[in-house]
């Protein structure tokens, strides 16, 4: 956990670094700077990669992320996201036959920079930190498992009109997953605590400049 | 006693059983539901009264059944006559059925016919190690006793609670001081092979 911190922290510094070596001018816009507020909505389709419990025990369906966005300054911003989505449970070795679906609720924040090679397509590369809380209904009753994650995301953007005001974006966000906080059998303790994740997003935001 | 008032307070106790062992969310519904026609149709009967606090009073006092973010691991070391180890010995894990939580006897739950209900409520399959050891994990679940058998009435015999028990099953349930199941491995012998 200590460690996971530690690295988002130093990729922060790092890609802030980065970014203001970049130079905020930009050429092929009318705007010269971020939108100072955005909402969006996206679809994902987001299953879990490799040999571990969140991969083999779900079988993943697409959801759908509720985003909002302040631009800080020139190209930079913060974002945070609610997201939802839903799994058929395809595996009872660990999690027995009380249940049948999980619902997952995705929540996060990200930093993210904007450049824009032309005048309608950009690239928006992302660093950020979620919670995913898994909920198992079963007899009567619902079981929880909590998860943290930290991720980094390319997207690409289109702008639908030359002021900026409306974009079309997709993009991919691979996220890695660990928790302390489950508590089971030291022989599972890697496979259930631990996990990686692939996300295909596609989307679309309105964004309120000054 | 006339039946309607016997059916009203048939009706309280079935209400309190079926919601006992709910979610919170449904119960806050079907709380507010049933108070609320009991309230309209007795006109502010004592009984309705009576009924309305009650179902508000369990809302609130919902059990949790589940334990967030926690499994539990159910050992044991299964040995033939001779205390030779079995490898590869097939294993049915199960959990008690629901229906029998509020059985007056304690018997009654695990007797044979109660196992045949069991099966019904059959978690997964499972087989002993090469060292005739077995491990099953399962959600942390609170009120619920599982049970570990074989489709062919295997009679296992064991140390429980300082007795020694003879079954066709092997119970696992929370020690009633620690409030945790036991972490120590069960050394289960088999009577009838």
């Amino acid at each position: 956990m200590k460690n996971s911190i530690i690295t988002f922290l130093l990729l922060g510094c790092f890609v802030t670094q980065f970014i203001h070596a970049q130079g905020m001018r930009y050429e092929y816009s009318d705007r010269d700077e971020i939108s100072i507020f955005s909402l969006g909505v996206q679809t994902q389709y987001a299953p879990f990669l490799g040999n571990n419990f969140l991969s083999e025990h779900y079988d993943h369906r697409p959801g759908y992320i509720l985003e909002t966005r302040f631009g800080l300054k020139d190209f930079v911003g913060f974002g945070a996201y609610l997201g939802k989505s839903s799994a058929k449970i395809k595996e009872t070795e660990i999690l027995g036959s009380d249940f049948l679906y999980s619902k997952f609720r995705d929540s996060g924040f990200f930093l993210y920079y904007q450049y824009f090679f032309s005048e309608r397509f950009g690239i928006e590369p992302q660093l950020g930190y979620g919670f995913l809380s898994i909920k198992h209904d079963g007899q009567g009753d619902s079981f929880k498992l909590n998860y943290q994650n930290a991720f980094v995301g390319l997207n690409g953007n289109f702008n639908v009109s030359k002021k900026r005001d409306l974009i079309l974006f997709g993009g991919l966000r691979y996220m890695r997953y660990f928790t302390n906080n489950i508590s089971i059998d030291n022989d599972y303790l890697d496979f259930t605590r631990k996990s990686q994740r692939l996300a295909v997003q596609l989307g679309i935001r309105c964004e309120f400049f000054r | 006693m006339g039946d309607g008032r016997r059916y009203r307070k048939l009706r309280i106790v079935q209400i309190i059983d079926e919601n006992i062992f709910c979610s919170r969310e449904i119960y806050f519904g079907k709380s507010f539901v049933f108070s609320f026609l009991y309230f309209m149709k007795k006109s502010f009967g004592t009984l309705s009264m009576v009924m309305m606090v009650s179902n508000i009073f369990y809302a609130f006092q919902c059990i949790d059944i589940y334990e967030d973010n926690a499994f539990i691991t159910l050992h044991g070391k299964i040995t033939d006559k001779n205390n030779q180890e079995i490898p590869g010995f097939d294993l049915i894990l199960g959990q008690e059925p629901k229906d029998n939580l509020f059985s007056e006897s304690q018997q009654d739950r695990f007797q044979y016919d109660s196992l045949e209900n069991a099966v019904s409520r059959r978690i997964r399959l499972g087989k002993t190690d090469s060292s005739g050891n077995f491990k099953f994990v399962h959600p942390d679940k609170k009120y619920t006793r599982f049970l570990v058998y074989t489709d062919n009435n295997t009679l296992f015999r064991y140390m429980e609670k300082g007795t020694l028990v003879e079954r066709n099953y092997i119970l696992f349930e929370r020690d009633q001081d620690t409030g945790q199941f036991a972490k120590t491995v069960k050394n289960i012998q088999i009577v009838n092979p």
